[in-house]
């Protein structure tokens, strides 16, 4: 496993980091991050990082707020008068297909999770959701990170909606809440 | 290498906005049950930072040493 001490996790930033070469080997993620992810960032409706050395783009994903809204027949379950409950969706996450098996991935889903519980115990926020390929190996990759599959079928056929609980300040300890920062 | 198509907009929502049924039902049971498993999927991350972040640590340490030796020897 190689080490990437040199890389370090940014936010998005077009005159800094060359987005042309970055090369997933998916056109819908290479052109995400050269047009979509810029728009929408310049617009506050997501926000991309990508792993980075200051140039070269290793990984990326975008990250924005969602909900989940339980029927109102049915939110009693949910514990709360909350009829909602807020998550985080990453609707698109990508590494360069240069750099595949190589660990990139796994620092690239460790970086997910990490931002998103950090962001959980400053905002509350139960959910964390993305989209994986669907894969069999890669389902039970992100199984083993502790997500679930979504029993719901999208409209695409390639995709596999995942879910992540994040744990509540009463699940983590004090010290573990505090390495977070 | 050929760009291999991949056919869904990222804009389309992918948990429906109100969610009903069998999947209110996997919502509700979920948010019932503890975040066990994810609680040690987090701790686990943690101590893998807290481990490289100690490294980087030592790494850069021992570099400045090197250097503050090669200066004194100069």
């Amino acid at each position: 496993m190689r080490t990437f001490n040199d890389f370090d996790w940014e936010v998005l930033d077009r005159r800094k980091h060359d987005v042309q070469d970055f090369s997933s080997g998916f056109s819908v993620f290479d052109e995400h991050i050269r047009i979509d992810a810029i728009l929408q960032q310049s617009n506050g409706l997501s926000q991309t990082r990508v792993f980075t050395n200051g140039k070269h783009i290793l990984a990326y994903y975008t990250a924005k707020c969602t909900k989940l809204q339980i029927d109102d027949t049915e939110q009693s379950g949910i514990g709360s008068k909350e009829k909602t409950v807020p998550a985080i969706e990453i609707p698109m996450l990508a590494v360069d297909q240069r750099l595949h098996r190589q660990g990139i991935g796994e620092e690239l889903l460790q970086e997910i999770l990490y931002q998103s519980v950090t962001i959980s115990q400053l905002v509350g926020c139960r959910y964390l959701f993305l989209r994986a390929i669907k894969l069999e190996w890669l389902i039970r990759w992100y199984k083993d990170f502790g997500f679930k599959e979504i029993p719901f079928e999208v409209i695409d056929e390639f995709t596999q909606p995942m879910s992540f609980k994040l744990p509540t300040v009463q699940e983590l300890s004090e010290e573990e809440f505090e390495s977070l920062f | 290498m050929s760009m291999k198509p991949l056919s869904y907009n990222p804009s389309d929502v992918f948990v429906p906005s109100k969610v009903t049924g069998e999947l209110a039902k996997f919502f509700i049971d979920d948010l019932a049950e503890p975040a066990t498993r994810e609680a040690e999927v987090i701790r686990e991350i943690l101590k893998k930072r807290a481990q490289r972040n100690e490294q980087i640590t030592r790494t850069t340490a021992w570099a400045t040493f090197s250097e503050v030796a090669a200066s004194r020897e100069d």
